[in-house]
């Protein structure tokens, strides 16, 4: 009898035990095995202590060697015999700080969320797949190969990201893999192509073929006016009038392309692309400024995401000492500045992705029509491991063009894309960093850049020697007029690019007559360039204002491009405004019942503040504007696919044409005009004011910061704060100023002030993990410590010594 | 005399242990091992082992966190339905006390079983 309970307190404990380590769901996510995740000594709690630095921490036995040393705001300043020993280091410390972000990023790129988060992401896995990016990357790295010197540049930093690696057991993984339950994996140079894979997604990845194929087709006749290429607002990145040293007689026909212009295609994406990201920077010299010195300022506006996507570092060798922000996950200094130069970049917005329609023989889609012949499909067997489920096969069709994205989304053809990423290099794209971080005039920046292939590049520039320049740097295709705007005849080998345009024949500028250089993300030229380039959706108001300001102002300083850099003055709200006042005076406003509404919009000087409430009711009010305009588009949901045109072009038409038909509501009987829609969106701002009240714009505008992993702990649900898309300080609800750096090149060296929205350790419990948040928030700037030796430093946290 | 080995050991033990997927098992297995040494009655070893690794963990865990300038556990409290560091410490120390005690449930029964 005695053998019972035995028996029965053996199954207990083993059903305790397995109970341990399995994972339990928590609505649709699953939490950790809560044995090894609550266990003392290897689960969360150790994390805790990930933080603990010493003073001195003596790494021994390293096949590289050099230093690292911690500054107060955990910055590390990196000592080291060449440029070899520095990338080991740099690699170590992006790992020590940010392995989980490097590793799950380029996760993300590969396409394999689903291995750690199961089967919601299949989705978003198949897209990734299928756009090429692991292939890429497979290539790139090949390339790499053929160029040694810098190969061994990138596998000294690979080591020094193991080296970190290897040293981790499960006690000291980032929280995240804790919780998420995998591990990391050793770092390749293949991990760091797709990092650069994936940032050229991020910013050359934005193209509207589809939506704007579908929109010529339901404005017919009036496309062209609502989808202007070039807006009036337009004060392009290269200075209008500029000669073009560019024979048009190498480029392909200028005449307009042949567009098949087929609709009822749609565009299938796990996650919708934000709209509305772009970058401003800019440069000044000496004669505009109060101390004679040049000043170059940049604030890349990017998704922001904690960790933050920027590590700030300084990297001091006997050929270089360089400071600025890097990308954990490659190696060098992405934006920054020597003792002799500054740079800074924004995105050039180049249409690189251009979709072809494929026309299949039959319904086996095996093959499809190319200049006149049926040609045999490729196919890519892509195999998705399931945490949680079985792994499933997607197989990816390969045509001439590129990939087939998404499926059946087309009664009888599909879509294959080509974009630049799939075109192999012909360079080390890594080099660039490597040679522009220790450029010491305009033209070693010229030559460095010129490896600069994709995403396309707007790289301000201005040196010591008081040169200024902008370079929109990348392989730009050489096209038809209109080519790749909409949707192509993939039947005709035609409507391929023709190349690519010689680098030097890219559009730049070196030392204007105005003084200074700048770009905003708006078009990079005006429209006598002789080559075809569509520059997404990206808008003028930015550069417009930015430029405005730079041409008044001649005695600039730090502190005045401090307040540049956080303007917060709308152009988009000022014409607005101005196209309410053209419809309705000043009795119509006062016999409104919307005359407090109006008289503040009347009075506002179009200043996005945190603290004043006008912004919020002008935003809420163009909300609906928009919405009740393009009514024939949103209000039906077989025109998802329809590109809207955007608000320069609407606002325009409110001002010129307030009859025009997209006007009138196709919900009402009777005909409504421009004024009738701007009095019915401020009926519909009253009943929003009723249902939900809001103090201010930072209230109204709910800012917030997300981890990249939409872990809501470790995010920072709301920030109030000034800006807005379209301005200056383009602080939009989840992106914006995601580094904000203003250089002042004297002639004892450079003086910096930046700042971004984190701060630089991954490990979310850390205190340098957000600690840059609330300044940057206030419109603070940190002087950056730009040191010769280590003595220089104000103060270290810990040196890390490699022997 | 005996009790006092046992809850020595297994207090130590389940200190040192760092094994990422065993540690449990290596928690029940030595509360097991030093139970079937130590410890006589097989109703009281279940509280002892209980008891001992509980007092064990929450007083490393209180001066983890006492030493700690790190806000991770309250990050974790807020995933886990927004509990405090204080409920974590309980929680945590609960998981082990249950594995140690059942360990030297066990190991008793077993030795009761095999001597009686």
């Amino acid at each position: 009898m005695k053998i019972a309970p035995l028996v029965f307190t053996t199954i207990l404990s083993i059903a305790w035990l397995y109970l341990l380590n399995i994972s339990i769901s928590k609505g649709d996510q699953k939490l950790p095995p809560l044995g090894k995740f609550f266990s003392p000594r290897t689960g969360f709690w150790q994390n805790q202590r990930l933080d603990d630095m010493k003073a001195i921490e003596e790494i021994k036995d390293q096949k590289f060697k050099g230093e690292i040393i911690l500054d107060d705001e955990c910055i590390p300043h990196i000592f080291a015999n060449d440029l070899a020993n520095a990338y080991y280091l740099q690699g170590y410390i992006h790992a020590k700080f940010r392995l989980w972000q490097m590793d799950f990023s380029t996760r993300a790129a590969e396409g394999r969320i689903s291995e750690i988060i199961g089967p919601k992401a299949i989705d978003f896995d198949k897209t990734r797949r299928r756009k090429g990016f692991a292939e890429s990357a497979k290539t790139s790295v090949e390339v790499w190969k053929k160029f040694p010197e810098s190969f061994n540049l990138i596998e000294a930093y690979v080591a020094g990201v193991n080296a970190y690696i290897q040293k981790l057991d499960y006690s000291n993984y980032p929280i995240e893999y804790k919780l998420m339950n995998f591990a990391p994996e050793k770092w390749t140079a293949y991990k760091s192509a797709l990092f650069h894979k994936n940032m050229a997604d991020v910013l050359c990845g934005r193209e509207y073929d589809i939506e704007l194929t579908a929109a010529k087709e339901f404005f017919g006749s009036n496309f062209e006016k609502l989808f202007p290429e070039q807006d009036k607002l337009l004060d392009p990145v290269i200075p209008k009038g500029t000669k073009w040293n560019l024979n048009q007689d190498s480029l392909v026909s200028s005449k307009n392309n042949n567009q098949n212009n087929e609709t009822g295609f749609r565009r299938i994406e796990a996650e919708p692309k934000e709209t509305g990201l772009g970058s401003n920077n800019w440069a000044v010299n000496s004669f505009k400024t109060e101390n004679k010195n040049p000043i170059l300022c940049n604030d890349p506006h990017l998704s922001f995401t904690l960790p933050s996507i920027w590590f700030e570092q300084q990297i001091i060798t006997p050929d270089r000492n360089v400071y600025g922000v890097t990308f954990p996950g490659i190696p060098g200094i992405v934006i920054g500045f020597n003792e002799y130069i500054a740079w800074g970049v924004t995105n050039g917005g180049w249409d690189v992705m251009d979709w072809y329609s494929i026309q299949w023989k039959d319904n086996k889609k095996e093959k499809y029509l190319y200049d006149g012949e049926w040609i045999n499909i490729e196919t890519r067997i892509e195999k998705i491991k399931v945490k949680d489920a079985e792994e499933i096969s997607d197989t990816v069709k390969l045509t001439k063009w590129g990939p087939i994205v998404y499926d059946g989304t087309h009664p009888k053809k599909d879509l294959a894309m080509h974009w630049i990423i799939s075109e192999a290099s012909t360079s080390c794209e890594l080099d660039v960093f490597v040679d522009l971080n220790k450029a010491k005039n305009v033209n070693e920046y010229r030559k460095a850049i010129k490896k600069f292939s994709y995403p396309s590049q707007n790289f301000a520039f201005a040196s010591r020697e008081n040169d200024i320049a902008l370079t929109v740097q990348g392989n730009m295709p050489i096209k038809r007029n209109q080519q790749g705007r909409f949707i192509q005849d993939g039947s005709d080998s035609k409507n391929a690019w023709a190349g690519f345009l010689p680098n030097e024949k890219t559009p730049y500028i070196i030392n204007p007559a105005r003084g200074f250089v700048s770009s905003a993300n708006q078009n990079s030229t005006d429209a006598t360039f002789p080559n075809y380039y569509n520059s997404g959706d990206f808008r003028d108001y930015r550069g417009t204002v930015l430029n405005q300001y730079l041409s008044k102002e001649n005695a600039w300083t730090k502190e005045k491009m401090k307040q540049l850099q956080l303007n917060n003055f709308s152009l988009k709200a000022k014409t607005a405004i101005e196209a309410i006042l053209h419809n309705i005076d000043t009795v119509e406003i006062n016999n409104s019942k919307h005359a407090s509404i109006l008289n503040q919009f009347k009075t506002w000087d179009c200043n996005y503040d945190s603290t004043s409430r006008i912004p919020g009711l002008f935003d809420r009010w163009y909300d609906y504007f928009y919405k009740l305009t393009w009514d024939e588009i949103l209000n039906d949901s077989t025109k998802e696919n329809v590109k809207l045109p955007g608000d320069p072009i609407t606002i325009q038409m409110l001002n010129e044409d307030s009859k025009m038909k997209y006007f009138d509501m196709t919900s009402t009987p009777q005909i409504e005009n421009g004024k009738d829609i701007i009095l019915l969106a401020l009926d519909s701002l009253q009943e929003y004011l009723i249902k939900q009240p809001f103090k201010n714009w930072g209230e109204y505008k709910k800012a917030s910061i997300s981890h990249m992993a939409r872990i809501p702990a470790f995010g920072i649900p709301f920030i109030s704060s000034s800006g807005g898309a379209d301005i200056l300080n383009a602080h939009a609800r989840t992106w914006g100023p995601s580094w904000r750096m203003i250089v002042e090149l004297t002639q004892s060296g450079p003086e910096a002030i930046g700042i971004y929205p984190g701060g630089q350790s991954g490990n979310p419990g850390s205190k340098y993990y957000m600690n840059m948040v609330e300044r940057w928030r206030t419109g603070e700037y940190r002087k950056l410590q730009y040191i010769k030796n280590p003595e220089q430093l104000n103060k270290a946290i810990s040196t890390i010594k490699f022997n | 005399m005996k009790a006092l080995f046992y809850t020595i050991a297994i207090s130590i033990s389940s200190l040192l242990i760092n094994s990422e997927n065993y540690g449990y098992i290596i928690l029940f297995s030595l509360s097991l091992i030093f139970a079937f040494l130590f410890l006589e009655k097989s109703k009281t070893s279940f509280a002892i082992g209980f008891a001992t690794v509980s007092a064990a963990w929450t007083i490393y865990l209180w001066y983890l966190s006492l030493t700690s300038t790190s806000n991770v556990v309250k990050m974790i409290g807020q995933i886990f339905q927004g509990l405090n560091e204080f409920n974590l410490i309980i929680l945590s120390a609960f998981l082990g006390g249950i594995t140690a005690g059942l360990g030297a449930y066990l190991g008793s029964k077993i030795k009761n079983f095999i001597y009686a």
